[in-house]
């Protein structure tokens, strides 16, 4: 009898939660997180105060970078660590297929980057409101955005981790997720300095990793209104659908793959 | 029902701006239920390649390979399979307990089936004194007793065990030795390579050498020992053979 | 990582002494404006220097998106102005100029993205810039106050500033003027912060000898050479209008006249000055 799908994500998971909490990193994270926050704060000392958009911005910046570093970090380890410690025999000598643990290995990923980003977001909502400067209910919006993000990100890092060695694969995906954004502007001065055709652009932008849209924290950081719910359903179906695609062409890959 | 059936089995590695190297060529060979099969051959004679297309991590360039009559290829071959690989290092950041929770569920068992089977096996393996220890404060020898016990979780029906005594002192073999028969006693076919030729003889009903990625010769251990003073003399000898043949052929 | 760790405590001792040491070379640097002499002499305060003004720099820059509420605008393309088919940033306040400026992010009926561009619109900050009111000023206040204190010696961060506090409120004139006073202490060879003062004297508190006395201070810190930077170089420019200006009013026209020539020396083409020059 196969193992189920879920089974084998949930127990998958559940060990990366555990490598997650027994390594520490995420606790350095935080260290450096509650810093950045707290130093940022700490020119009030020296007589500059209303400093609370500074305080907020330098916070989710801190939080926008780390947090994503992290994800491709941990993503981009989850098959090559594997395959480098020769664990990947004991898993594959269980009745599961590569498929199955191609999408285990995202999950996972997804649940230790999510719970690291929901602890680094925690941590600097609760120095925030420790310091006097509250945040808006948009806040929660950027939350579940910003876990739909990471969970993109995670299947963009994982697919990619079948093709590419570590070192290649991290290097791009931080490229990728950091430069989307200059992407799609490079993307619309085509079209208006070059004429490139609006179908032309639309199909391009359609193809490019739009990190930068599970992004709000600017609109926290000015508090801004909530936006429409509808916005967070399309990103979510973006991310189902795109996610979707990528760990489609790693598991394209990996079934035919020799490993170790 | 036979355990294993490979047919011409071919397994090849690419090579960048090389012809690819051929690591298994045209194998063929059984294993019937109940067997304990002893897998031999010098070091790059093809063994764990073999091995790692009966196991399904590489896919056969030719031929095929079979376990149980289903595809090595696919998950439901594994159901019955418990495999050692030759090394391991598990994650050294989850007990030995949580390393065989690990792969007990994957294997499909859960709850109290499953606890009381982790426990038994790591007090078969003698580690049941460290099962909630990190990993990485456990010796080679202890994560090789750890590999053995997750090999044999579930209704392991085949063993396929890759280099079985690596790491182990000789109290270990002994406690192996008598884990494998055990498990032979209750119908479960063995199949493992070993260059350690004592364990091979102690153990095994038959044993297949490979050289070069081919099968060059095929005996029971009482065919050896009429032959042959020792498994030894036996195994030096038909390498030494073999790589004659080989020579003709070629040469023919 | 425990290694790192420990690492970072020697680091941060020897980095903190290295900012103790730097600190009185900054100050020199503040005194001659001379920036590129004392960089050459001495990398410490190159690498200090730099980073307390690339700090600064940022903060500058992060003025503009701060007064927009994130929203973030850049200059038009050449393009974009000829053809006119961008949108225009304007201001419904007087509080900052837009020439030649649109957002970053496109409006709906520029945009070619569609259902993408909407999606951008809805998750990062977003206006139509025609006629945009700005956020409060005493939200981007603070970060000219943080941006000086972090550089002392940058100059627009005090000019800015002091404008930004009189926008805020007319009752804040003694605040802005100490702010550019201590501006003024912090860069004494500066010429645009003098002249400002001058401006100040003039227009706000009605003292046109004071007005006078800071006109000369400023054309005197640029007397012996031509600044490039804008602020200063403006600065001098406009320390010579309001002089001519002043003693115009005063009704010395040749003392006007001269001053006008004066400038006319460093500043050819300025219409302002030629007026007066005649």
């Amino acid at each position: 009898m196969r193992v189920s799908t879920w089974q084998v994500c949930r127990s998958l998971a559940m060990v990366g939660l555990l490598e997650t909490v027994r390594r520490k990193d995420l606790y350095v994270v935080l260290i450096l997180t509650m810093l950045m926050v707290l130093g940022a704060s700490a020119f009030r000392i020296f007589g500059v105060s209303g400093l609370e958009i500074f305080v907020k911005d330098v916070a989710f910046l801190t939080i926008g970078v780390l947090s994503t570093v992290l994800t491709v970090l941990i993503a981009a380890r989850q098959l090559p660590d594997e395959v480098q410690r020769r664990t990947i025999y004991p898993l594959l000598a269980r009745p599961i297929a590569r498929g199955q643990l191609l999408f285990g290995k995202w999950l996972t990923a997804f649940v230790m980057a999510g719970v690291s980003f929901v602890f680094l977001a925690g941590t600097a909502y609760a120095l925030l409101l420790l310091l006097g400067i509250p945040l808006k209910p948009i806040f929660g919006q950027y939350l579940l955005l910003k876990l739909l993000g990471i969970g993109w990100l995670c299947a963009l890092v994982v697919a990619l981790s079948v093709y590419l060695t570590p070192a290649a694969n991290i290097t791009l995906s931080l490229i990728l997720a950091f430069g989307s954004g200059l992407f799609g502007r490079l993307l619309l001065m085509a079209h208006w300095e070059r004429g490139v055709s609006a179908l032309g652009i639309n199909w391009l932008y359609g193809v490019l990793p739009h990190y930068d849209l599970f992004d709000m924290s600017q609109k926290v950081v000015y508090d801004w209104s909530p936006v429409p719910w509808w916005v967070l359903g399309a990103m979510g179906l973006y991310a189902l659908a795109s996610g979707g695609l990528y760990l489609l062409l790693g598991w394209l890959r990996l079934r035919k793959q020799v490993l170790g | 029902m036979l355990a294993i059936e490979v047919h011409d089995l071919v397994v090849e590695y690419r090579q960048p701006l090389r012809p690819p190297l051929r690591a298994v060529d045209r194998l063929s060979f059984c294993v019937r239920e109940g067997e304990i099969v002893g897998f031999l051959g010098v070091n790059g004679a093809g063994k764990s390649s073999t091995i790692k297309a009966l196991m399904g991590f590489q896919p056969p360039t030719a031929g095929e390979a079979r376990l149980f009559g289903q595809p090595a290829t696919s998950a439901l071959a594994r159901q019955l399979v418990g495999f050692l690989p030759e090394t391991a290092l598990y994650s050294p950041y989850l007990t030995p307990y949580e390393t065989m929770r690990l792969y007990g569920e994957l294997q499909g068992l859960r709850g109290r089936t499953l606890h009381a089977q982790i426990e038994a096996l790591l007090e078969a393996v003698g580690i049941a004194p460290k099962m909630h220890t990190l990993n990485r404060q456990l010796s080679k020898g202890m994560l090789q007793r750890l590999g053995i016990a997750q090999a044999l979780l579930g209704d392991t029906r085949l063993l396929i065990l890759d280099e079985v005594s690596s790491g182990l002192d000789p109290v270990g073999r002994r406690e192996l030795r008598d884990l494998l028969k055990a498990q032979h006693a209750r119908g479960a076919t063995i199949f493992f390579s070993s260059h350690e030729l004592g364990e091979v003889a102690n153990l095994c009903d038959r044993v297949l050498i490979i050289h070069r990625g081919r099968l060059i010769a095929e005996h029971t251990l009482s065919e050896i020992s009429s032959r042959f003073e020792s498994l030894e003399d036996y195994f030096i000898c038909t390498v030494q053979h073999g790589v004659d043949a080989l020579l003709e052929e070629v040469a023919a | 990582m425990r290694l790192v760790g420990l690492l970072l405590i020697p680091l941060g001792l020897i980095a903190g002494i290295a900012i103790r040491g730097a600190s009185s070379v900054l100050r020199e640097r503040a005194e001659t404006l001379d920036a590129i002499t004392l960089y050459d002499r001495q990398a410490m305060v190159s690498v200090m220097g730099e980073l307390r003004s690339s700090f600064a720099g940022y903060l500058w820059a992060k003025t503009d998106e701060y007064t927009h509420g994130g929203v973030l605008l850049r200059p038009m393309t050449e393009r974009e102005k000829r053809e006119r088919t961008a949108r225009a940033a304007s201001s419904a306040d007087e509080l900052a100029h837009h020439e030649d400026e649109t957002s970053v992010i496109p409006e709906r009926e520029r945009d070619p993205r569609g259902f993408w561009g909407e999606i951008e619109r809805q998750v990062k900050p977003f206006f139509d810039v025609r006629h945009h009111f700005h956020r409060p000023v005493r939200e981007v206040l603070p970060l000219y106050r943080f941006m000086t204190w972090v550089d002392p010696t940058f100059v627009p961060g005090y000019l800015v500033g002091a404008q930004m506090l009189l926008f805020e409120n007319k009752a804040n004139l003694s605040q802005a003027i100490t702010f550019l006073k201590e501006g003024a202490r912090n860069n004494p060879r500066s010429i645009a912060l003098f002249t400002e003062l001058g401006r100040y004297a003039l227009i706000y508190q009605g003292n046109p000898v004071q007005a006078e006395r800071y006109f000369r201070r400023a054309i005197a810190n640029g007397s012996r050479w031509m600044p490039q930077n804008p602020f200063e170089r403006d600065g001098l420019l406009n320390a010579y209008r309001w002089l001519a200006i002043l003693k115009h009013r005063e009704g010395r026209t040749e003392e006007a006249r001269r001053w006008a020539q004066h400038g006319l020396s460093r500043f050819s083409c300025d219409p302002v000055l030629r007026q007066f020059a005649r």
